[in-house]
């Protein structure tokens, strides 16, 4: 009987142990390859422990053998989140396929704190006057593009709500009097705490394609007549853009050319000459 | 005890141990291959499991429990050589 019995644990242990290594192997990213690595192991190597401590007649041996057991159970969750989550930090690639990633965007990128719920940041202050929330232009992303673009408007009167997922940023801009929302743009009820139900406008100024466009999917239904601008950087992007009809199209690269192919022209008619 | 009453351990084992040195191959290759540190990482942490493992499964083989305890600071030491390595990552704060 008692053979049957640890027999049976030590095969079953070495098939999750081995099915832990398959899977380290075959699976597409890292975190799917965590999640076997963890938890088909710790139950590998709880069967076989278990197998030692019913084949061993020392109950000594028995105890150590569970305790070692119950230290895996406790250590292997902890370990694989924190390399999970330190990985997830770096920028290590989820897989293509995967479909939502539920975190993105509540995690404030310098402390690596997730955001509160009731987070300050993720709404407007009941103190922004609601004049400037109709009608408004909502600036999202306030990086090298989006600074720019916000300042121009802010240098000519036009009034604006950035979006932004970096904190500072955004406490920054409120202290400038600039109304500011943390948060995600391509996440739903994020743009809707900028008031995009009410805008006119909505500029786009994140380099990122695929949320460019949930972004426009989301402002556009909030506020089918809303105007769209967005911005993009390479020419098959663009295309695809266009062909979803998702607003005025900015290509870095031709916006460059033009702008430059403009300044030399200028040169050529103002001077008249090449060499000066 | 003589050698027809081991057998049944010594089958098992043998059958055990050839899966654990695949399983070792296998996370191996996972190891060489990356790509990013963390996949190291998790290929190394379960490279120790399999080591402890077959630490115990020696334990029976034999008969004589003493590599147990070698099996359990095996184990201290993935612990705490992974959760270093996750706080390294972190502060770093890029790949590789």
């Amino acid at each position: 009987m008692n053979e049957i019995a640890y027999v049976s644990l030590l095969v079953i242990g070495a098939i999750f142990l081995l099915a832990a290594a398959i899977g380290v192997v075959r699976m597409p990213d890292l975190f799917t390859r965590m999640q076997t690595a963890t938890k088909a192991a710790t139950l590998g190597i709880s069967c076989t422990l278990g197998a030692v401590a019913l084949y061993m007649e020392d109950l000594g041996v028995a105890m150590r053998a569970l305790f070692t057991i119950l230290f895996f159970f406790l250590t292997a969750p902890v370990a694989a989140h924190m390399i999970g989550r330190a990985a997830y930090f770096i920028g290590v690639p989820l897989w293509e396929q995967t479909i939502i990633d539920e975190l993105h965007g509540h995690y404030d990128r310098r402390t690596h704190k997730l955001a509160r719920p009731d987070d300050p940041f993720a709404v407007l202050p009941m103190t922004v006057d609601l004049r400037r929330l109709i009608g408004q232009t909502v600036v999202v992303g306030y990086g090298r593009v989006g600074r720019r673009i916000g300042e121009a408007l802010i240098a000519n009167d036009v009034s604006i709500v950035v979006v932004e997922d970096n904190r500072e940023i955004v406490e920054k801009l409120r202290e400038s009097d600039v109304p500011a929302v943390f948060g995600n743009a391509a996440e739903p009820g994020v743009l809707i705490q900028a008031h995009v139900h009410k805008a006119s406008m909505l500029v786009i100024a994140t380099p990122d394609t695929a949320e460019a466009r949930r972004m426009a999917g989301i402002a556009r239904a909030a506020n089918p007549r809303i105007e769209i601008v967005v911005r993009t950087h390479t020419e098959e992007e663009a295309a695809v853009l266009e062909r979803a009809n998702t607003g005025k199209v900015f290509l870095g690269e031709h916006e460059l050319a033009l702008t430059m192919s403009r300044y030399v022209l200028d040169r050529y008619r103002g001077t008249g000459t090449t060499r000066n | 005890m003589n050698a027809a009453a081991l057998l049944p351990e010594l089958t098992v084992t043998n059958l055990v141990f050839g899966v654990l040195v695949l399983s070792m191959f296998l996370s191996f290759i996972r190891l060489v291959r990356g790509p990013s540190l963390p996949d190291r990482v998790v290929a190394l942490d379960l490279i120790t499991v399999q080591i402890a493992a077959m630490l115990a499964v020696d334990t029976i083989a034999t008969g004589q429990p003493v590599f147990l305890d070698a099996a359990i600071v095996l184990a201290l030491i993935a612990f705490l050589s992974t959760v270093a390595f996750a706080r390294y990552l972190e502060r770093r704060g890029h790949d590789e």
